[in-house]
Order: structure tokens, then sequence, then C-alpha cells
């Protein structure tokens, strides 16, 4: 290469016209360079890892709130059993933002109520994010048809998988897992959104999990750090209606 | 080089560099979002914020390798000569497109929370097993040094800070390259399925790697040694042949305790000055006379032969050293004088 | 983790103390220092303002004390670039690079293809 440039004289400054073999050699060097920029912007964005199925209806971009009603439960996190004759089953509730609805949600506990919000649904796992208003959550002038449904024990089981926050994972954030969605996690747990266990079997098959502590209150705020990566976790196995609850027990949960 | 300062001498090279640029990083940006999109439709879509993070960040980081090879690859072939020119503004814009891909980050996962934005990206979650670092970190130390060195990128911070702390502050980017590495294998390639960003990322350290290496390699093989004279302090040694010196060009001769001289052939006349541009530490003897001035191969500084002063009115000046012709020998004290001392030329042919 | 909080804190103080004495600086400071800032446009004067609210103690040092900029002809210059260029095209310290990058990659995450 110094032979070439001692054969061709040419001498390249900024402030003087470029000499003809640069320019000629210029005139490849920046499109290719180009091309190589857009294919790995393409390998890149192509590559990326899908972060599945998941919708969040969102009220002010959609146009409309949608309302639902059911049986308010407030703990260990505020949640309904939906009875209209659309939706069925049980659907967790959190505020806006990275808020959970706990303080709301209290004063409304076993009764029959009316709820306007988004919806954010995953493999048909939901979550209302209430609107954004204090009639959010109104007493139903009818009583309820039926109680809140009974809960069924299905045993001891050892799951590995990730700590997620509900909200973000089912839909309001995608990817909401993984290493680089950690701190928003970590934030959301911490803010009182519902934590949840995503466990993988071996053919990648999902199943989630609401994390309580032993005895079915909140999950232990010692947990809200390991979120977002891999562990193991041990507990029992709990069924409220459709809603697959897992009662840990603090000193079994390890990082894998 | 200036005068007087102002915030950027326009030409057109840096016009039409800095359209390049711009264009590229748009083109990049915009095919990795259409891309993003297209692989991934509703309802599996990604959501819009981390594309538009994942975008930047990964443009910033593509843009920050070309910064680290441009240099080498001048080296190498002279023909890059004209993209290492205006390189600061390149590097200006890896740190405006970090610190946006930092901003837009912070804002959308550290935000609408119960705490500070920025207290809740950087808080602690990690330990002492080194996979479990916070990415966050090395994120932040990659930005703040990309900071220091856009902010004194123009030429006022190497006149005020010197030339010497000014170029020691600039090859942090070394620093900031290791931590942005890290940054990204901590972070982003942890929550990848496929090996293809892994193999991406080990690519680009590969080829920054070998172009440095190469770089140095013919750095050494251009300098002829000289090891003429066992004496601690010789009067005068031989350099080289007057022939082995290309007429307006230099031949690079590397003294005992690695000081490197360039000596200069222009028409008749030989000169022998530092090889140490006073500007950035741009290899003089990679240069060429242009209408009688030393010129810099990196960003065009000139110095007479004569007294390596620059033409009025500028004011560098560097080191000069005597010479004499002695046959086809070109004879040097290898006495550095002081900046800008007038030495007469050795006339060719006049022994 | 209230140390965290302390430091950031303490950061936007220097920083916010940074911006005031910026503002003074590019108005009256820089030509005290620098005679080639005499009469420059205020674009160049924008474009130092970052770096002057960063390196505020520097340039506060050399405006009390009316140093004139240090010399052009820096002899340190030629050894740190000739650092560099030795420590950069040095073989066995980009091994050693890739060496550790390839244990943080092997410890940092699962194997390829299976799902997190």
């Amino acid at each position: 290469m110094t032979k070439r440039a001692s054969n061709s004289d040419e001498f390249y400054v900024g402030y003087l016209s470029v000499p003809w073999g640069h320019s000629r050699f210029l005139r490849v060097a920046v499109p290719v360079t180009l091309w190589v920029m857009v294919f790995v912007a393409m390998g890149v964005a192509w590559t990326q890892r899908d972060p599945g199925r998941a919708v969040w209806e969102e009220g002010p971009d959609s146009g409309f709130f949608r309302l639902w009603d059911g049986v308010l439960r407030a703990k260990p996190y505020p949640m309904v059993e939906l009875i209209n004759a659309r939706e069925e089953g049980v659907a967790l509730l959190v505020e806006m933002g990275k808020h959970g609805a706990s303080e709301r949600a209290a004063a409304f506990d076993g009764k029959h109520v009316m709820i306007l919000g988004n919806r954010v649904e995953r493999d048909g796992r939901r979550i209302i994010e209430l609107a954004d208003s204090p009639d959010a959550i109104v007493t139903h002038p009818d009583p309820a048809p039926r109680g809140f449904p009974p809960e069924e024990d299905l045993g001891e089981v050892t799951l590995t998988g990730e700590i997620v926050d509900a909200k973000c994972f089912l839909g309001v954030m995608k990817p909401g897992e993984g290493m680089t969605h950690k701190s928003c996690a970590i934030l959301c747990l911490t803010g009182g959104i519902p934590p949840m266990l995503v466990a993988r079997d071996e053919a990648g098959m999902a199943s989630y999990y609401l994390l309580t502590d032993e005895n079915g209150g909140p999950m232990a705020a010692e947990l809200i750090p390991l979120a977002g990566e891999p562990v193991e976790v041990t507990g029992m196995h709990r069924k409220w209606g459709d809603l697959d609850v897992l009662h840990v027990r603090i000193e079994t949960v390890k990082k894998r | 080089m200036s005068a007087s300062y102002t915030w950027v001498h326009w030409n057109r090279h840096k016009k039409v560099y800095d359209g390049a640029l711009v264009g590229a990083v748009a083109l990049y940006i915009a095919t990795f979002v259409v891309v993003g999109k297209v692989a991934f439709p509703p309802p599996g879509n990604l959501s819009d914020e981390v594309l538009i993070v994942r975008g930047l960040g990964t443009a910033a980081f593509v843009l920050l390798h070309m910064v680290l090879c441009i240099g080498p690859l001048a080296r190498l072939d002279r023909r890059f000569a004209a993209l290492l020119y205006n390189r600061r503004h390149m590097g200006v814009t890896v740190f405006c497109l970090g610190l946006a891909h930092a901003a837009v980050s912070i804002g959308y996962y550290g935000g609408f929370g119960v705490r500070n934005p920025l207290l809740a990206m950087l808080s602690g979650y990690g330990s002492l097993v080194p996979g479990e670092w916070p990415f966050e970190w090395f994120g932040l130390m990659g930005l703040v040094i990309l900071f220091l060195m856009a902010a004194t990128s123009h030429d006022f911070w190497l006149a005020n800070l010197s030339a010497a702390s000014w170029k020691r502050l600039h090859l942090l980017v070394y620093f900031a390259y290791a931590a942005l590495v890290m940054h990204v294998t901590l972070g982003f390639l942890r929550d990848q399925s496929t090996i293809v960003p892994t193999l991406l990322v080990g690519a680009g350290i590969a080829l920054v790697a070998s172009l440095h290496i190469a770089a140095s390699v013919m750095e050494r093989r251009i300098a002829t040694s000289q090891a003429a004279s066992r004496e601690p302090h010789p009067q005068w040694i031989d350099a080289c042949a007057v022939d082995d010196i290309p007429e307006s060009r230099a031949r690079v001769v590397c003294l005992k305790g690695s000081e490197r001289i360039a000596i200069f052939r222009n028409g008749g006349s030989i000169s022998a000055v530092t090889n140490v541009c006073a500007h950035q530490g741009g290899p003089l003897g990679e240069g060429k006379i242009v209408d009688g001035c030393i010129t810099c191969p990196w960003h065009g500084y000139q110095y007479r032969a004569e007294d390596g002063c620059s033409p009025p009115p500028f004011t560098e000046k560097i080191h000069t050293y005597q010479v004499r012709v002695q046959g086809s020998r070109v004879m040097l004290n290898p006495e550095a004088l002081a900046p800008g001392t007038r030495v007469e030329p050795a006339r060719v042919g006049e022994e | 983790m209230s140390v965290l909080p302390l430091i950031l804190s303490m950061v936007g103080c220097y920083l916010a103390i940074g911006a005031v004495f910026a503002l003074a600086f590019v108005t009256v400071g820089v030509q005290r220092i620098d005679r080639a800032a005499a009469g420059s446009p205020w674009s160049f004067r924008l474009l130092i303002l970052p770096g002057a609210a960063a390196l505020w103690p520097v340039l506060l040092v050399r405006w009390v004390r009316g140093l004139p900029p240090p010399a052009p002809a820096d002899p340190r210059l030629a050894r740190i670039e000739r650092t560099r260029s030795v420590l950069m095209g040095s073989g066995a310290y980009w091994a050693f690079v890739l060496l550790v990058w390839f244990v943080l990659v092997a410890l940092s995450r699962p194997p390829w293809g299976a799902s997190p």
C-alpha cells in the first residue's frame, strides 16, 4: 500500500479539491459502507427475538375504553371475576403507568362492580388498565349473581421461568421481559403491579402464574430484584377460577 | 490551525461528508424500524419505543466501529484519508445517537413509575457475578466519555487543554468502546434467541483489532530502524540514502528510544523535522510537501520545511533537526532543536 | 441504595455550577484566556458551552490566574501517540480483549435457541 501511494503521488488535503484517484475510490468505498450498514440494520432487526402475540388496546389510541362488570377481589392484588356475557374469567386490575390499583380497589372488595378501562391480553390472560377517571370503578346497582370462584389446590410444584411484572409482559411493552426490561420490571413491581412467573416447558410452551407469598399475601419484596432473569421457584399451585396462582416459599427461589 | 475561532470551518468537503453521514444514519434507522415492523406484524409486534431504542443504540454502536476503524484504515491506505479528515463530526454523531438512545430508554423503561426515572434505571440489582452486572451502568460510562469527547472536539479545547491532555482525553474512546461492548453484551445480547447479533459484535471487535494490529505493523515497517551507531550520543548518524526519499515526500527514521524523524525532500533540498504533528500527533512523515510546506495527512496542518513553523497567520511550531548530504547518504544529527528553529536545508549534489 | 441519589445530586450540583460558570465564561471569559476567541461568533461560543460546563474547574483556574494557552508544541504528544500505537497495535492486547468477551458471553447468557 505504501508502494501504491508512492507510485501515484496523489495527496488528500481536506480544504483542497479531492484528487482523482481518491474520489474514484470514495465513489466505491462510501456506497459499499452504506450497504454494509443497511445489511447490519436488516440482520439485527430481522433476527430480534419474537415478543409473542399480545395486545394493549390503548384507550386514547383506539378511541374508547371498554366497560366490564364482575366481582372484585382486592387481595393480594386487585382482580375481578368477569361476569358479563361476552367475557368470562379472572382479570387483574392495574392503574395507568407503573402503578398498582390496590388503593382504589380496597373499597370495593367482594362487591359487584362496573369497570372502565383498557384491555391488555396475552394468551387469554387479561389485565384491565383502569381509566384515568374517578369513576373507573363503580358499584353495580344489582347484587352479584355469584361470588368470586372457590380456590382449588393442585399441590406443590417446582417451576423454572422468569419473574415479570404482569402489566408489561401481558402486552403493554413488547418485549416486557428479559434483561433490557429488567429495570422497568423492578420499577413496576415496586409500584404495585402484580408479579407473574412465566414458566416455559421443554417445548417452549409458556404458562403464567400469579405469584404470592406462602400464605397468599403479596409477594415478598426481596424477590423483586430477581425479576427479568431465569429463576427456579417451588410453591403450592392453586387455581382461583381460571387464574393459576403460585404460593411461593421464598427460601426455594434460586437464580439459574 | 485557525487564527480565530468559528463554530465549524465549513468547506465543500465537510458539507458533503456531513450530508453523507446524516443520510447514512437516517438510512440505518429507517431500515431498522421498517424491517422490525415487517418482520413482526401485530399482534406479535415489538413496541415502537423498543424499535426506536434499538435502532438508535445499534446505529451508535455501528458508527463507533467506523470511527475506530478509520484511523488505522487511513494508515493502511491513504485513500481513506478523506474519511479521517472530518472524523470528529462522526464522533459527535455517535454521541448524539447514544444520547437519544439513553433519553428514550430512560423515559420508557424508567418513566411512568414511582421513582425518579434515572434512579430507576441505575438502581442496583446486580451482584458480583460478572454476568449479572447491571448493563445500564456500562452504557452510562460509555456515554459520559463520548460526551466529554464530543464537548471538547472543537480546536479551542485542543489549544486550551494542551495537545497532550486533549489527546489523552480522546484516547478514552477505547474505554468507551470497551464499556459499550459490555453494555451490549450484558443487555441486548442476553435477550436474543439467535446467535446473529452476538456474531456481529464479535466480528466488530475482530475488525477493530485486526485493523489496529495491521496499521501498527505497517508503521513499524515504514520507519527505517537506525542501528548504525552504537555510541550513546552520536553526533551524526547515517539516516538513509538520498534516493530513498521520493520527491516531495519523506522517509521516516526511527531512533533508539522510538523517537521518529521525518526527512523530507523538496526538489534539491533535504530537511528533517519531527514525525509528530503539533495538532493531534499525526504522522507528518506520511504527509507531503504542498505549496512548499510539509502537510500533515490527517487534517492538513502545514509547516515550512526549513524552520518547522506554520505559515502566518498560523502559529504552530514543530521540532527541526540538522541534516547534511554526504555523497549519496543523508546524515542526521539526532539532537532535536527547539520547535521552530531555522535549519538551512541540505542541498543534494553540493557535497 | 441511598448512596446513588446522593451521588446523582452531587453530579447535578457540579453541572449546575458548571452551567452558570459556562454562561459567564463564553460571554466574557473565553477571550481572556485565549486571544483567538476575541470577536468570535455566538455559534462558536454555544459550541464550547457544554464542554465549559463539564470542565469548568480547569477553565476557572486558567481564567483566575490569567494563564496563557499551553505551548502548542507539546513533547508529550509524541509519547502518547507512540504508546497508543504500540498498545492498540498489539495482538496480545486484542487477544486478551476477545478472550474476556468470550468468557462474558459464556457466563451471561443461556445457550442459543433455548427460550430465556
